[in-house]
């Protein structure tokens, strides 16, 4: 469109080499930003600057670029994915920042996370913790008929709520305590309210908040910085319910029949 | 990769310490609005407070004692716990913090609760040495047996109590002094002002906790949450003003000394301009009834 803007900015960026390296940040100019462009556009943009001046382009991560994969991972002035409600960086537009701005970017910080490489975090913590507990048992065999299960409305409305987290770690980058009960909670909710998902449902939630807690996360304050941030309107709600089924698990674990006598 | 060596030995699952903190909060916010109408009793008639302080301590010991020490546990099971989380959160950040900060939603009073928690200690630590530990090492013995009150025997507490013999006839009972030890306490402007900012530290610490502890138990939504928020804001509110309308009305003379007491009165209640006279009257050898007299001609 004849109305394109486009807009200079101060980007200052961690850099890191590696996962032992002392990491910095350091400062560039970038002009000649178009409004319309992602902010990952932004950074792609600044990268040719970079490698045209013979440097090292800053490393981040990314996939999809339209919201729904969960890679892109970056701290915009302290904000995970940036000061707008309900996106990821890649969905992020420059329009929402003004010429000649300061822009401080950062990865994800929480010890879990280690930094791989400039703004990359391993999340492989997540991994371990959907290793745990984030599946459920099905049986093999030919399809089984589509109604013959009946799953209330609500009951299936929660499910594919809790199912739009696409764990990208937004809400341990936030979090004053880099806790990732959100995260944990989303997939509880999502299994757990299932028919499908019941038969593992205790033991499901004993387990994902024990690999939660050995991977190193921080412990949940109710503050409610992640429901701010993530990109996927995940709320404090699943976290309730996790709570919930939790308490019932280990009260179930506690009273649990230990079976026959032996003999 | 089961244990990575933390810096604490112990590993408590992190919603067990959540069920925690909730339950012995629950149980000092439930203390805390038993305390504060208590405390309101200033506002009544000497012998009303002095009543109520001397049934709670005719209680038998097992019960005063076993309350005492509930109430003692959740404040050092919360006290623990907060520094463990405290301690366990700054490590899970790592060691490089963000440079930019920034918080979207996070209430002030919640990000507080590590700071006005371990000040809300210390208070509490002085507020039992004043008002606690002075009392059982007898060193507030000015107030014993200071006052009267008028209670019927045989019926009641004290004739349930079987504290104060069977006959059905008003009986007068020596007590401990409670409203003038408060009276004399308060009238110390600085013991006041760090009540004050005590207890606002207080509205600030329950603020948060009286609803995050319903989200800590599962027992909140999305709906519900507004509507725990605002009963906590109104809880948090009584609680801390109900407190800090006693020293004020001390200070303002609203609470006027007890007329009926044998306690030193240790100054007037104009605390702000300094009396050039000792205020204080060794009032023992005047009877009651003409220091009553005495007292409201002061007025």
């Amino acid at each position: 469109m004849s109305e394109e803007k486009t807009i200079s900015l101060t980007i200052k960026v961690w850099r890191q080499k590696g996962k032992d390296a002392r990491g910095y940040f350091e400062t560039h100019k970038v002009s000649n930003v178009s409004t319309g462009s992602s902010f990952l556009e932004m950074l792609d943009i600044l990268n040719e600057d970079l490698v045209a001046q013979g440097k090292e382009p800053i490393a981040f991560d990314h996939d999809c670029r339209e919201g729904i994969c969960g890679m892109c991972s970056m701290t915009i002035n302290g904000m995970p994915h940036g000061p707008l409600p309900g996106v990821t960086t890649c969905q992020l537009h420059m329009r929402h920042f003004r010429d000649g701005e300061t822009i401080t970017i950062e990865p994800w910080r929480a010890k879990p996370f280690p930094v791989i490489r400039d703004l990359i975090v391993d999340r492989s913590a997540f991994d371990k913790i959907i290793q745990a507990g984030g599946f459920v048992s099905v049986r093999t065999g030919s399809a089984i008929d589509a109604n013959i299960m009946p799953i209330p409305k609500e009951v299936a409305d929660t499910a594919m709520d809790a199912a739009e987290c696409i764990g990208c770690g937004a809400c341990v980058a936030a979090c004053k305590n880099a806790s990732a009960m959100l995260f944990v909670a989303s997939k509880v909710t999502q299994l757990n309210s299932l028919p499908q998902g019941k038969p593992e449902k205790d033991r499901r939630v004993l387990a994902m908040v024990k690999a939660m807690d050995d991977a190193g996360f921080g412990n949940c304050s109710n503050l409610g910085e992640c429901q701010a941030v993530c990109p996927k309107g995940q709320t404090l709600d699943f976290i309730a319910k996790m709570n919930r089924d939790y308490a019932v698990a280990t009260v179930k674990k506690i009273f649990k029949s230990t079976g026959k006598k032996k003999k | 990769m089961s244990s990575k060596t933390c810096s604490c030995s112990c590993r408590i699952p992190s919603l067990v310490k959540k069920y925690l903190m909730a339950l012995t909060g629950a149980v000092l916010v439930l203390f805390m609005l038993a305390h504060v109408v208590g405390n309101l009793q200033m506002f009544g008639a000497p012998d009303k407070i002095n009543t109520y302080a001397h049934l709670l301590h005719a209680l038998p010991p097992a019960l005063l004692w076993g309350f005492r020490i509930v109430i003692a546990a959740c404040i050092i099971v919360h006290l623990c716990l907060a520094i463990k989380l405290k301690l366990e959160n700054l490590a899970a950040r790592g060691t490089e913090d963000y440079d930019a900060k920034a918080t979207r939603y996070a209430a002030f009073s919640a990000r507080f609760m590590i700071v006005s928690g371990l000040l809300l200690i210390v208070f509490i630590v002085l507020h039992l040495l004043q008002f606690t530990v002075f009392k059982e090492a007898g060193m507030l013995a000015q107030y014993e047996n200071a006052t009267s009150i008028t209670a019927v025997g045989g019926s009641g507490f004290f004739g349930y109590l079987g504290q104060h013999g069977n006959d059905a006839a008003v009986m007068k009972y020596e007590v401990f002094d409670v409203y003038q030890m408060v009276y004399n306490a308060f009238s110390n402007p600085w013991i006041s002002l760090g009540y004050i900012v005590a207890m606002l530290l207080l509205l600030s610490h329950l603020s948060h906790g009286a609803h995050s502890m319903f989200q800590s138990f599962g027992l909140r939504n999305e709906k519900l949450r507004p509507i725990f928020r605002v009963i906590a804001a109104i809880y948090a509110i009584f609680v801390s003003f109900g407190l800090i309308s006693v020293p004020v009305a001390v200070l303002t003379g609203v609470i006027k000394p007890n007329p009926d007491t044998k306690a030193p009165i240790a100054q007037a209640a104009c605390p702000f301009t300094k009396c050039a006279a000792p205020c204080a009257e060794p009032a023992s050898e005047a009877a009651p009834a003409e220091q009553a007299a005495a007292a409201t001609d002061e007025k």
